[in-house]
């Protein structure tokens, strides 16, 4: 079967490209998904096309084996380590940056609990609240404060998606939430954003669960969501009257969903819903590999369609106890290796696999024709993990690639930042170079140089 | 901080080792004198707490539409697992609500309306559809009468025209565009998003203050009882008891708990309660690795599964003491199971009750399921094994380290080198601090290293014959799973109270606090006067005081 997807490129909507083919793969099967001129966002009609900028963020669970990924050079000289080898193909699109911690990962008299602070952190700056109650608190995270400008242009303000199941008990770490590593999106400082999981629910957040394909029923389908959502509208705010305040916030959160749901649906309206026919995933294919380029794959639609222009993808959860193929360990009881030369081998087999799974999207992104360049072109990705050294769960220099940007990011170099250098001040350079007006959020201190 | 010193002192952890000691007499009759003025002031002062609103969890959601609508869903699929909070997944603050969410809700919905469209069109939705007009004139009085009714179940209360006529204008609307059947099915799909079916809501009725406890409605009480007892929706004799006001007197409560437990549905609680508790939701999550166990496959994982769903069932419907749970003498095999134990005589894929003989089986510890979630899948750990046992039987989980020390450290404090992990390990348990904990997990754990990753005993570890002997930290010798067992069962009230504390959570739906204490040695104290069985548990813990009341919140200034 055909394990290579190649994703055409839309270009300029000329009505003429019904033959392209883009490739998603379904629990074992291939499906062919034609591209329709209706995926292409309207704005490709002028001839000087401006293309948007898109905004990854790529999360590496558990750290990394720091001594086999780091660069020993600085500059342009840098050498690709063996961690770092799969991604070399794209050097001139890459930036790899050391140096970068986040502080407030650590216990700060909080005791245990440093894989919840890592995911907690990674996109926040911010610590942790140690709680399992209704007061958990982190920050807005950077995706999230991007997909809040950004979304006036796009159907969604952004995409949650991942690889780990949250249905595992007894897994979570010390006294914190499960949230605290499920997640590394914040929508608000008290309402983390769930990961989508499963590649069916994931295409259907994007494309719509009605299996219509007409327009015409489509569109009708979105009048009757408009009238349910008005219909709840109303319920939650009868209800909200006369409770207690944490109940209020309960329904608020429930209210803010309708909005936003509303505010998609008048999106889609005014696109004339005309989406494309795409084949829906079965579920979650078995094998390891399919699944993670199944997913990356709709992240590359998102992006390629201007769905949303703010995606957050997390290899696995913080603490991930996911066992890969090949290694019979558990990642995260692998990663506490105790120095054993056996183990961190194990540990760097995954750690090259991971990046193997960047290196396909960057593939993918760099094979998509975006305007005048490549979505590649078209995107910064931050991409890294909030503990550098898993097995004593450190939360300085961190590792750290930022990924993308002819223009917004010179590449091909290795750059170290000073210790202790907050990684909001690279999150906080990201959106101001993206366009994204932004408030020192999380410990930022300032700006970074060096990104050219 | 008394709270937290009583249990201390109960649990033998005060004073530290080392110390003198006084003898068993006199620390009970100090935890009595501490005990007592705190159990008077409860009495006098209860103070039930307050969990924010739950929504379904995704297993409540899949009974909840079979109940209400008479449909069987693939859940699954359909909606995204909950998260998590103190070890369950229906802990209200942890049950948020967002934008992908709830789409998925609306999805879901959808889906469910064309399926009970489809079985409409044979004739099969009477759960549903309960009249069909005959004339025009019939329409609106038939589709009356169905939300009349769906809401009321749906929403697990009396419904008034409020409720009704926002639903009837919406069914005017699909009556319009697809007939009658499709108006019905628009309102269907309404309800099944409605913030009042996804959300189970309790109002401060007039006049009470903020922080005053108060006794909970009926109709709340309806949705905490079933909510509890079978992780689905009350029933219309709930709803219908509710109404007349019935349910919270004593006896009718007392019978209806006991019709409750008598009921199939009872069974959910035993799978959703013990999946979190005993960790048995993760057996096919993260299986035994096929290459290191190769007699392990996804028939014996399923064994496993019925083999303890079928033993706590036993311990339910026979009326038995919940400490059978760790020192029964049977259980429930079929052959292929009882081949792997190596219990002769059980032929058939059938499961049935085996008297053990052999003290190497007997009690939750000895079934294959516990012993492999409590693995990794390509071997066993002494301290994943202990603190499983000091988290879920004995309910003293190891404090967290303290804070800003590694977990281990790759130098000593003199500089030198610590290369091997055992190294490593050494320092870490040379600290006085960490030496505690490890002592107590690492030793309950190596108790039970006669059981393999997979649950099949063993004699020998890589060759070497294994020493499942330990002296615990307290001086006392154990060997095996007998001999653990033994020593469990001579304390069993540590059990009893670690296991009302995890089904007191699950109840409520929140995590426990300090002023929840002197409801649990309540409860404990009712139970073990009818000799703890596991209905009188229950039984106990729904007429607790956070069960039948709540404190009233501050309210909040929403419009």
């Amino acid at each position: 079967m055909n394990t290579r997807a190649t994703v055409a490129s839309p270009g300029i909507l000329t009505g003429k490209h019904l033959d392209r083919r883009t490739f998603l793969r379904g629990a074992g099967a291939c499906l062919a998904l034609p591209l329709l001129d209706a995926m292409v966002p309207v704005r490709a009609t002028a001839a000087a096309v401006h293309s948007p900028v898109r905004l990854g963020f790529f999360y590496f669970p558990n750290g990394l084996i720091m001594e086999q990924y780091t660069p020993a050079a600085e500059g342009a000289a840098f050498e690709f380590t063996r961690i770092l080898k799969p991604i070399e193909p794209f050097r001139e699109n890459l930036l790899v940056l050391s140096g970068f911690a986040q502080a407030n990962g650590r216990a700060l008299g909080d005791g245990a609990g440093d894989h919840a602070r890592a995911g907690a952190t990674f996109l926040t700056g911010v610590h942790p609240r140690k709680t399992q109650g209704a007061d958990m608190r982190a920050g807005v995270s950077a995706d999230q404060i991007a997909a809040k400008e950004l979304r006036k242009f796009t159907q969604l303000p952004s995409l949650e998606l991942g690889l780990d199941s949250t249905d595992v008990a007894g897994a979570c770490d010390g006294d914190y939430s499960c949230m605290y590593a499920n997640t590394v999106s914040w929508r608000s400082a008290t309402a983390p954003l769930p990961v989508e999981t499963d590649p069916r629910a994931a295409f259907e957040r994007m494309f719509g669960y009605g299996e219509s394909t007409d327009p015409a029923v489509r569109l009708a389908a979105l009048a009757r969501r408009r009238s349910l959502l008005d219909f709840v509208r109303e319920d939650a705010k009868r209800l909200a009257s006369g409770l207690g305040a944490e109940d209020q916030y309960k329904l608020g959160e429930y209210l803010e969903a309708v909005r936003d749901i509303e505010q998609r649906i008048q999106k889609a309206e005014q696109n004339g819903a005309k989406l494309p026919m795409l084949e829906r995933p079965a579920g979650i294919p078995p094998d390891y590999q399919e699944y993670a380029r199944l997913m990356m794959d709709l992240q590359v639609v998102a992006f390629q369609t201007d769905l949303t222009r703010v995606v957050t993808f997390m290899l696995g959860r913080e603490g991930s106890t996911r066992r890969y193929p090949f290694i019979d360990d558990a990642h995260h009881p692998l990663s506490h290796h105790g120095n054993d030369p056996a183990k961190i081998e194990k540990v760097v087999r995954i750690d090259v696999l991971l990046m193997q799974q960047l290196a396909w999207l960057l593939e993918k992104l760099k094979a998509t024709k975006d305007g005048d360049g490549s979505l590649l072109d078209h995107s910064i990705l931050v991409c890294g993990s909030g503990l550098s050294d898993g097995n004593l769960h450190l939360h300085e220099n961190l590792p750290i690639v930022l990924a993308g940007g002819a223009g917004r990011m010179r590449g091909g170099r290795h750059v170290r930042y000073r210790r202790e250098m907050p990684l909001n001040n690279l999150l906080l350079t990201v959106l101001d170079r993206v366009g994204v007006p932004v408030e020192p959020f999380g410990d930022t201190t300032g700006e970074v140089t060096e990104l050219g | 901080m008394w709270e937290k010193a009583l249990r201390k002192l109960k649990d033998g952890e005060m004073p530290p080792p080392g110390l003198p000691r006084p003898d068993a007499s006199a620390t009970e009759l100090l935890a009595q004198w501490i005990e007592a003025p705190l159990d008077k002031e409860a009495a006098d002062h209860p103070r039930p707490g307050t969990a924010p609103i739950h929504r379904l969890n995704r297993a409540e959601y899949a009974n909840v539409i079979r109940d209400l609508l008479g449909v069987g869903i693939d859940a699954v699929s359909m909606l995204p697992a909950d998260d998590t909070a103190y070890g369950f997944d229906d802990i209200a603050s942890a049950l948020g609500v967002s934008a992908p969410l709830l789409e998925r809700y609306m999805a879901a919905a959808s889906r469910i309306a064309s399926q009970i469209g489809e079985m409409a069109a044979k004739g099969e939705a009477a759960r549903v559809f309960v009249c069909y007009p005959a004339t025009a004139a019939d329409e609106m009085p038939c589709a009356r009468s169905v939300f009349a009714l769906l809401a009321r179940r749906a929403y697990r209360r009396t419904v008034t025209n409020t409720d009704l006529d926002p639903l009837l204008a919406l069914y005017r609307q699909g009556r319009g565009e697809g007939g009658f059947n499709e108006g019905i099915l628009r309102g269907v799909e309404a309800i099944l998003i409605s913030p009042e079916f996804l959300f189970r809501i309790e109002r401060t009725p007039a006049g009470v203050p903020a922080g005053s406890a108060y006794r909970i409605g009926d109709f709340e009480l309806a949705s905490r009882l079933s909510f509890f007892l079978w992780s689905t929706m009350p029933d219309d004799r709930l709803l219908d008891l509710a109404e007349k006001g019935q349910l919270s007197e004593d006896s009718v409560l007392q019978r209806e708990i006991a019709r409750m437990l008598a009921d199939p549905r009872s069974n959910e609680l035993l799978r959703n309660f013990s999946g979190q508790w005993l960790y048995l939701r993760n057996l096919l999550h993260d299986p035994p690795d096929p290459g290191d166990f190769p007699r392990f496959n996804d028939a014996l994982g399923n064994a496993f599964l019925s083999e303890t769903e079928l033993f706590l069932e036993s311990i339910l419907r026979e009326n038995r003491s919940v400490v059978d749970l760790l020192g029964a003498d049977y259980t429930f095999l079929n052959e292929p199971l009882a081949r792997y134990y190596g219990i002769p005589g059980v032929e058939g894929t059938g499961f049935r009750r085996v008297t053990l003989t052999n003290p190497a089986r007997g009690g939750l510890l000895g079934q294959g399921s516990v012993l492999t979630v409590t693995s990794y899948a390509n071997r066993t750990s002494v301290t994943k094994r202990g603190q499983w046992i000091l988290d879920n039987i004995l309910g003293s989980p190891p404090p967290p380290p303290p804070p800003n020390v590694p977990s281990l450290r790759s130098t000593a404090a003199d500089g030198h080198a610590l290369k091997t992990l055992r190294q490593q390990m050494e320092a870490h348990r040379a600290d006085p601090v960490c030496a505690s904990c490890h002592l107590r997990m690492d030793s309950l754990g190596f108790v039970l290293e006669r059981y393999d990753a997979a649950g099949a005993w063993r004699d020998t570890d890589s060759g070497a014959p294994i020493d499942a002997k330990v002296t615990l930290p307290d001086g006392t010798s154990l060997e095996g799973l007998a001999g653990l067992r033994a020593w469990l069962l001579a304390h069993p009230d540590r059990f009893v109270r670690t296991l009302t504390e995890k089904m007191l959570t699950y109840a409520l739906g929140r995590g426990l606090e300090y002023y929840d204490e002197p409801s649990v040695r309540a409860i404990d104290k009712q139970a073990a006067a009818e000799g703890n069985q596991l209905p009188a548990l229950l039984t106990a813990i729904v007429k607790s005081t956070p069960f039948l009341m709540r404190t009233a919140p501050e309210k909040g200034n929403f419009r």
